[in-house]
């Protein structure tokens, strides 16, 4: 449990996602015991959640709604996960990703880490207020408010370790075509990627000019060789060898500029765009579908707080929406709704 | 009294001295901490306390008053510091995700020894309270002059965190999101901690209890009231 926690520690200090750390195209990480400190986390979050209905709702009902969510909550997650990712893969790979199977699967499962460690950061202010608190519009909305930050971050975190990712595995896959093929100079545009070069705009091409390895932010003392440097990456540049990678159209370097600070955060903007215009859209259309699935499998999973004076019921009813739920408890919270 | 406890007594005023006094600007992204860490929480226990026990005096020492003054005494370093161990956890893992851990350790300090200015301050502050009462009966009036006495004392907080907080900012801005971030979460957190602990000066008019019965209900949907109410009239 100490291993995993210290993963889960390196994933939210970002040192499991700098770019030499994911040189191999993947999160180096043990997805099996870090979704254990997920469903943990998750947990902590329901027992905390749980605190508003062992206080207002009355006898063993309080109880019994208290264990529900802490069940609950983990299935919440696990169930969006497994709903969305089928279709985050397919896309992924439909838009010429290089992202495989095992590589998306890790990311999801450090992505959660880090909403859920989140969240469970909040579990305390959630308790207190639980506690101290009878209204239960106040209290749905704070969670609300909670688990939509703690979202944000997660998500946010998926982007930016995708966009490190793409730069890693386009470096890699530009060694691997000068390895083949000595590049020129003056050699060809380079397409990003298979479908890229059907759709994408010029300024996701990439051409190869002349220069040395470099050192990537991130890679501290170790060295890593530039993309398209014609060798292995810490093996450094062979004399005269293939140069890093510049846009067609800006002339910048590919790689980002050695001024970044050593230490990035998880959440650190890598400068770079390798990132592909499809599978960046796929992305960002994944985590709109994954929080709109979210958002309803909450609904459907529903009650997690537990109304004030009601017996406890494991699931309510099939009625209304997420959404409409919370504008309701927005009106009554501030009276606009008798 | 002998000479090690008197000396470790002066030590101990001494770092209070200490900790108002601004220090010489650092270049060095860790600030300088001379205070002992279990000091600033003692400064946070006492200096709250001698506050909290001005407060509860209205409107004079007479009756059930000196109770009054005991729970009052007993509740405002629990406010400071449950407050403040709430939003912990939160600011430690999202300090962390910013890629600010390493600095998290002078940051809780630089957090920590605001509340003890802030104690300290609303310890200063304690006599015109009790001139306060002596000169005026009326318990809303109480109210407004200590919640301005608490103002004064959080903007002294303020200007020590911004201090100490300085050479981190500087040295990363991201201490800046996460200084607001946390104060915003802090003050969300107190302000229901504080209704839910009142009375802190206790109407006269009502019986002098540890906390009043039947208040777990929500603060900030009483001001909300009171905005809707005002707002009719």
């Amino acid at each position: 449990m100490r291993q995993w926690l210290s993963e889960l520690d390196r994933v939210l200090r970002g040192k499991a996602t700098t770019l030499p750390a994911l040189k191999d195209g993947t999160i180096d990480i043990s997805p099996g015991g870090l979704t254990v400190v997920l469903i943990v986390l998750a947990a902590i979050y329901g027992t905390c959640m749980g605190f508003y209905g062992l206080f207002s709702v009355p006898d063993w009902e309080g109880w019994k709604q208290m264990a529900a969510s802490t069940v609950k909550m983990p299935a919440l997650f696990l169930l969006t996960l497994i709903v969305t990712f089928p279709s985050l893969y397919v896309f992924n790979a439909l838009v010429g990703s290089q992202l495989t199977l095992r590589a998306l699967g890790r990311l999801m499962v450090a992505a959660m880490a880090v909403l859920l460690a989140v969240l469970a950061s909040f579990g305390p202010i959630v308790a207190f207020f639980s506690v101290t608190t009878t209204s239960h519009p106040f209290i749905l909305l704070l969670n609300v408010a909670c688990c939509a930050l703690a979202g944000a971050l997660g998500m946010g975190f998926l982007l930016q370790t995708l966009h490190r990712m793409s730069l890693v595995m386009e470096a890699t896959f530009q060694e691997q075509r000068a390895k083949a093929k000595p590049v020129s100079p003056t050699a060809p545009l380079v397409p990003l990627s298979p479908v890229a070069d059907e759709a994408a705009p010029p300024s996701v091409s990439i051409e190869a000019t002349a220069s040395p390895a470099t050192t990537w932010p991130g890679a501290g003392d170790v060295p890593v060789a530039a993309p398209g440097a014609g060798a292995a990456p810490g093996a450094g540049a062979a004399p005269g060898g293939v140069p890093p990678l510049r846009h067609s159209l800006s002339g910048q370097p590919l790689q980002p500029p050695l001024s970044l600070p050593a230490e990035q955060s998880a959440l650190d903007r890598i400068p770079g765009s390798v990132f592909s215009p499809h599978v960046k859209t796929v992305f960002q259309f994944w985590v709109i579908l994954f929080a709109l699935v979210g958002t309803q499998m909450s609904w459907v999973l529903r009650p997690f707080i537990g109304k004030p004076d009601e017996p406890f019921i494991l699931f309510s009813p099939r009625e209304s929406n997420f959404f409409q739920a919370v504008l309701k408890a927005l009106g009554q919270l501030l009276g606009w709704d008798s | 009294m002998n000479l090690a406890t008197r000396s470790s007594l002066r030590r101990f005023f001494l770092g209070a001295d200490a900790l108002l006094r601004p220090t010489a600007p650092t270049t060095s992204p860790t600030p300088h901490h001379p205070i002992p860490l279990r000091h600033l929480l003692a400064y946070i226990v006492l200096f709250a306390m001698i506050y909290g026990a001005f407060l509860g005096a209205f409107p004079g020492l007479h009756g059930p008053r000196p109770l009054q003054m005991l729970y009052s005494a007993i509740k405002l370093p629990m406010l400071l510091l449950v407050s403040f161990v709430l939003t912990l956890p939160a600011f430690f893992i999202v300090n962390t995700l910013l890629g600010l851990r390493n600095d998290f350790a002078p940051a809780v300090r630089a957090l920590i020894g605001a509340q003890a200015v802030m104690s300290l301050v609303l310890a200063a502050l304690a006599p015109l309270t009790a001139v306060w009462y002596c000169s005026d009966t009326s318990y809303h009036a109480a109210t407004f002059f200590n919640g301005a006495l608490f103002l004064i004392a959080l903007t002294a907080g303020e200007l020590l965190v911004r201090r100490q907080y300085g050479p981190l900012i500087r040295a990363n801005p991201r201490h800046k999101v996460m200084l607001v971030g946390w104060f915003v979460v802090y003050i969300f957190v107190a302000i229901q901690l504080a209704w839910v602990l009142r009375p802190f000066i206790g109407d006269p008019e009502l019986e002098t209890l540890f906390s009043r019965p039947h208040k777990f209900d929500n603060a900030y949907l009483v001001i909300w009231d009171m905005i809707v109410r005002a707002l009719r009239w």
